[in-house]
């Protein structure tokens, strides 16, 4: 009898995969007391085959969700804390949970989730993730999830940081491409950079946006609309910023003390080291 | 668009006081020095301040005048129940003119370039001395002439080809009549934001006689500004000796015949030269006591005393500007386009200090660039041309519809020089900071007020990175940071911290900063000078360095 009215526990929450109340659950099982349905969902509840969750639309109620087929042997041997953590990780999907804030939906204490951290991380059934946007904080997500682009910082960054070099090379590659072209939209440049294959992972177009805005911003480049498509079409700039001007060719335009500069004072026109090496240059 | 940042800085004011040490000596420095810290002073107030013997200032206000580094003017108070009012003159530090001593040599070389060897000379006289009447400056000439080796050529200098010269150089304006000391001083210049609006003055109220004197003072400056570049008749070289004694001949469809000339001395009323106390003699007003001399001596001729206008030279850097801007920005074509409507508005303009110009059709354009270069230096299509620009997006010149001389045009002097200002700006943080904060300072302007971490973001810098180059660039003052703060208390934990760019904070830091250079590149070049034995090499190199300074801080601060 208890067997039956397990399978037909399971087959009903199986309909439902985005859980079922025990209230809906009820009608799905004619003739079933409340023991007997009581005593087979502690059964599953026990042996992982069904997962209790709270009701997202409602969270003093609780729902019953049938655990994904292989999930019994991999919960095999979890408590009831551990189940409480590893649902708590799973609720905040790719954006991963900080430890502080687990401790606060759990009621756990902070030695205990660190313990039980440790052993769903050993079963491969968590993993940790270094934020991008603090990078003293660890999250935690399920294993077989990817990562949000928040959390990693997207394509810009690395294994360990921010991967400047990658950029300079995407500059580089696009400014190359639009001197050679003469006259580049978006599209061209997106294509270029998947046809090169210079990024492993796959570009968006407003992720190669911002490598051309970065590009504009430095002066390499010009953007300007164009009348017949109506989209931005990317150039050489016809007057490039200048290597160098008047100000900066003397050493005050480019001196970090400039403005302890003072006659007679310590740092003074006429006892200036980088004055006295700029001329020494001039002797050679 | 705001106004390019006037030189009054006190880096600006540094090394005003240098030039006027390098020329005059530490006396006429410390009056300039006492009339900057105190402003438009009376000569007794000026006394005291300056804490100098009588003879001494008496001497030094003398030679500052002479060199136009000083100006005077007569203030006359308002009539009181007991009679008129009394009058005395003040002095004011000519600030933007000591600055344009730096620019002397370019002067030179545009003066040699544009009309040759003899024009020069004679700048560099008026220069030289300041101000002088015709003979002394053709006197000068020749002797410049004589020094340079041609002697035979000094000699048989023909006096007309001089005086056609120096006619020449006055209707193009780069010569002007000196002001008289007599005229009231300028009119008090108060901020935008602090101007309130005011009733119109009721009849016969102390208000409205107040502003009928201002209107008053206005006209008699503008008397003035009628005759500063009229030839009087002797030089003219027709029809003299027949015409009346002070008539002067105004440059061809420049300016309107004054009824009363103004002469360049101090051509004062007989009843204000009789009430004046002696200690309040229009000191200084060398061509006062010239002119007065020439009169009671009942000599009928105008005494018209003659100095460089810093002012067209400036202008003419301008447009060379503007023209070298738009060519290297859209073509030689469109640069030539807009070289015609600089030639065509130069008669309509007062000053360097660039506004729009007035409405000029493909007519007056073509017409300007075939008076200066004939045929051959006007584009084939102006009107395509100049409609061309006008669609840009940049916005230099407006189209104004169609008028008698076809299509019409308006261009936007001020915007054309912030872009030059810009192109120059940013190549000067690129080298300051480097070239992450270029990029971030771009951004900011560009998209406008951000927080750090976005700045980082959008800029694809490390973090670190981003933070030292804003900072670096606060404290230059080419950023400016605000805070949000989210309560009362202003705890930085719960403030927001916004970053921002201005490009006319900038701009007007880096002018700033630009006199403060030069100061200590002089300073160095003396420091060099001063060494026992100066390497030639060294100090013509910091010269060499201040001149360029100098050009770069004519588009900064005097355009």
């Amino acid at each position: 009898m208890s067997k039956r009215v397990e399978e037909m526990i399971l087959a009903a929450c199986r309909k439902h995969p985005e859980g079922m109340l025990d209230t809906a659950l009820e009608p799905e099982l004619p003739g079933v007391t409340v023991n007997d349905r009581a005593e087979a969902l502690n059964s599953l509840l026990s042996s992982h085959k069904l997962q209790i969750l709270v009701n997202p639309a409602d969270p003093h109620s609780h729902i019953y969700k049938a655990s994904a087929v292989g999930d019994t042997a991999r919960f095999k041997g979890l408590t009831a804390e551990d189940m409480l953590v590893y649902q708590c990780i799973q609720a905040a999907g790719n954006m991963g949970i900080w430890t502080r804030d687990m401790k606060q939906r759990t009621n756990l204490q902070q030695p205990k989730i660190n313990k039980i951290l440790k052993a769903l991380e050993e079963r491969s059934l968590v993993k940790s993730i270094k934020s991008v946007q603090n990078a003293s904080r660890k999250v935690y997500m399920l294993f077989e999830l990817d990562p949000a682009k928040e959390l990693t910082g997207g394509p810009w960054y690395g294994p360990d940081a921010f991967d400047s070099e990658f950029i300079t090379v995407l500059q580089e590659a696009t400014l190359s491409y639009i001197k050679s072209k003469g006259d580049a939209t978006l599209a061209d440049i997106v294509r270029f950079i998947t046809e090169t294959g210079i990024s492993k992972q796959a570009l968006q177009e407003d992720d190669v946006e911002r490598i051309i805005n970065t590009l504009d911003y430095d002066g390499k480049i010009d953007s300007m609309e164009d009348d017949d498509d109506g989209l931005p079409h990317y150039r050489v700039p016809l007057m490039p910023i200048p290597d160098t001007t008047a100000f900066t060719s003397i050493p005050c335009g480019v001196c970090p003390v400039f403005n302890e500069c003072v006659e007679g004072g310590k740092i003074s026109p006429e006892s200036c080291q980088y004055y006295s090496a700029w001329l020494e240059q001039l002797d050679y | 668009m705001a106004e390019p940042p006037v030189a009054s800085s006190p880096a600006a004011a540094r090394l005003a006081f240098k030039l006027i040490e390098d020329g005059f000596g530490p006396v006429a420095r410390d009056v300039i020095a006492t009339l900057i810290e105190h402003g438009t002073q009376q000569y007794g107030e000026l006394l005291r301040a300056s804490a100098l013997s009588a003879a001494q200032l008496r001497h030094a206000l003398l030679v500052l005048v002479q060199h136009n580094c000083v100006n005077c003017y007569l203030k006359e108070e308002p009539p009181t129940m007991r009679g008129p009012g009394p009058s005395y003159f003040l002095y004011e530090a000519a600030l933007p003119n000591i600055l344009q001593i730096l620019r002397v040599p370019r002067f030179l070389t545009h003066m040699f370039d544009e009309h040759g060897n003899d024009a020069a000379w004679m700048v560099f006289s008026l220069i030289e001395h300041g101000r002088l009447r015709w003979d002394q400056l053709a006197q000068a000439v020749r002797e410049h002439v004589a020094g340079d080796g041609n002697e035979a050529e000094a000699e048989h200098a023909d006096p007309d080809k001089l005086r056609n010269l120096f006619r020449s150089l006055v209707m193009e304006r780069y010569i002007e009549r000196v002001p008289a000391c007599t005229l009231p001083p300028p009119p008090q210049q108060v901020h935008p934001n602090a101007r309130k609006k005011k009733a119109a003055p009721k009849p016969g109220s102390e208000e409205e006689t107040e502003l009928l004197r201002g209107q008053q003072e206005a006209g008699v400056r503008q008397e003035y500004q009628q005759v500063r570049f009229s030839i009087p008749v002797e030089l003219m070289g027709i029809g003299q000796g027949s015409a009346e004694a002070g008539a002067s001949v105004k440059p061809a469809g420049k300016r309107k015949r004054t009824k009363e000339p103004i002469t360049g001395g101090a051509e004062e009323p007989a009843k204000k030269r009789g009430r004046r106390k002696a200690g309040e003699a229009p000191l200084g007003c060398a061509e006062g006591r010239q002119q007065d001399e020439a009169t009671t001596a009942g000599a009928a001729t105008e005494v018209v005393l003659w100095r460089a206008n810093y002012d067209e030279f400036n202008r003419r850097f301008r447009n060379d500007t503007i023209i070298r801007l738009l060519k290297d920005k859209f073509s030689a074509t469109t640069a030539q386009a807009v070289e015609g409507m600089l030639l065509a508005n130069a008669r309509y303009e007062q000053t360097a200090q660039p506004a729009e110009t007035v409405m000029l059709s493909v007519n007056d354009v073509s017409g300007a660039l075939q008076r200066k270069h004939g045929n051959e230096g006007v584009p084939e299509n102006v009107a395509g041309v100049l409609r061309h620009l006008s669609e840009d997006g940049l916005m230099f010149l407006d189209s104004c519809g169609s008028g008698p001389g076809g299509e019409q045009f308006k261009l936007h002097m001020p915007k054309v020089l912030q872009f030059a200002r810009l192109h120059d700006l940013q190549a000067a943080i690129r080298n300051k900071f480097g070239p992450h904060a270029i990029r971030i300072w771009r951004l900011l302007l560009l998209n406008g007020q951000m927080e750090q971490k976005q700045v980082a973001e959008l800029a694809m810098v490390p973090k670190e990175e981003a933070r030292e180059a804003l900072y670096a660039m606060l404290q230059a003052g080419y950023l400016t940071l605000q805070d949000v703060p989210r309560t009362n208390d202003r705890a930085p934990s719960r403030t927001f911290y916004t970053w921002r760019a201005s490009s006319h904070v900038t701009i007007a830091r880096m002018a700033n900063d630009l006199y403060r250079a030069a100061g200590n590149l002089h300073e160095r070049l003396a420091h060099e000078v001063a060494k026992p034995k100066p390497n030639s090499k060294r100090t013509d190199a910091l010269e060499a360095s201040l001149l360029e300074l100098d050009t770069q801080l004519c588009l900064f601060s005097d355009v």
